[in-house]
């Protein structure tokens, strides 16, 4: 397997990924946790998404007018529980759209175990919370003044956790850092909503889904 | 690049620009860190495309005309893990 260009075809995929194609996203964080150690497998999956690339070589980003609430941003955030085989790390995933267009997205291991969905959830929405802070921030430097940011979450209890301050045995080994959200939330900067999962952007982040969803 | 959102701002900082640095204007951007720009200003819409460097990279690791694509980036029956490595025997 040494002669394989692995590395070189993962880093291929993942600057094309970084730049325009949100869609592999998930796919590539997937590959590139086996660099340095890898099987006849890991290389079929990296051949897959080549054929995949191969396909669509046209795909890209598409940004478009929209007066009604094209222009504000909005993210969009999902899990999968326990998505890493080897360490039973849950698996986050987020996208922020601008003008109907993505403009930031990760898919992404969890630094820590969790232990229910609901945390997994929890811990994805921090991470977006971040992002949103940030990106908030930026777009209002560049002129687009925007009251609050929307996320969407598919999961109802995370929601719950984020908004309610009451205190269950179930959650309540979840670090402090994650209540990081509920200030947030109290604070009014960003909205926590709920969202289907069938028009949960950030799904295709962290799972296979058939086709492109936007 | 330039972005402004008037046309006559755009043309009075490159006059200053002008000025100061000896540049060269090449017009509405086409290309950005390899990625091509097509604007529809009738619609309305800007998009982002990577076309160029993905033909290059396929090429570079062998996909050509008689590849057969796939319409997923990754199946479910690819599941990667860190077992598929060898392991060392105690």
């Amino acid at each position: 397997m040494a002669q394989i260009p692995y590395a070189n075809a993962v880093g291929a995929l993942m600057y094309a990924m970084v730049c325009t194609r949100l869609d592999i996203s998930h796919a590539v964080s997937m590959v590139s946790r086996y660099m340095h150690d890898l099987r006849k497998g890991h290389w079929q999956a990296v051949k897959w998404i080549l054929r995949y690339i191969h396909g669509t070589t046209d795909s890209g980003l598409k940004f478009e007018r929209d007066d009604r609430l094209g222009q504000n941003l909005v993210g969009y955030v999902d899990s999968d529980y326990v998505g890493d085989l080897d360490k039973h790390r849950s698996i986050i995933g987020y996208v922020f759209t601008l003008a109907k267009g993505p403009v930031s997205w990760r898919s992404t291991l969890q630094s820590t175990v969790a232990l229910s969905t609901t945390e997994a959830e929890y811990m994805t929405v921090t991470e977006a919370f971040k992002e949103a802070i940030w990106l908030h921030g930026l777009i209002e430097d560049l002129g687009l003044v925007q009251e609050h940011v929307n996320v969407h979450c598919d999961s109802q209890s995370a929601i719950c956790l984020a908004k309610n301050q009451v205190h269950h045995s179930r959650t309540k080994h979840i670090d402090v850092r994650f209540h990081f959200v509920r200030e947030i939330v109290d604070e009014g900067d960003i909205l926590l909503q709920k969202f289907g999962t069938a028009d949960n952007l950030a799904d295709m982040l962290t799972k296979c889904v058939s086709r492109i969803k936007f | 690049m330039i972005a402004l959102k008037s046309k006559v701002e755009i043309d009075r900082l490159k006059a200053q620009l002008r000025t100061d640095f000896e540049m060269k204007d090449l017009r509405e951007a086409k290309k950005i860190l390899g990625m091509e720009i097509q604007r529809d200003r009738r619609k309305g819409t800007v998009c982002l495309t990577q076309t160029q460097y993905l033909k290059k990279i396929l090429q570079r690791f062998g996909v050509d005309g008689k590849t057969k694509p796939v319409s997923t980036p990754s199946t479910p029956h690819f599941k990667l893990s860190a077992s598929m490595s060898p392991h060392t025997e105690k």
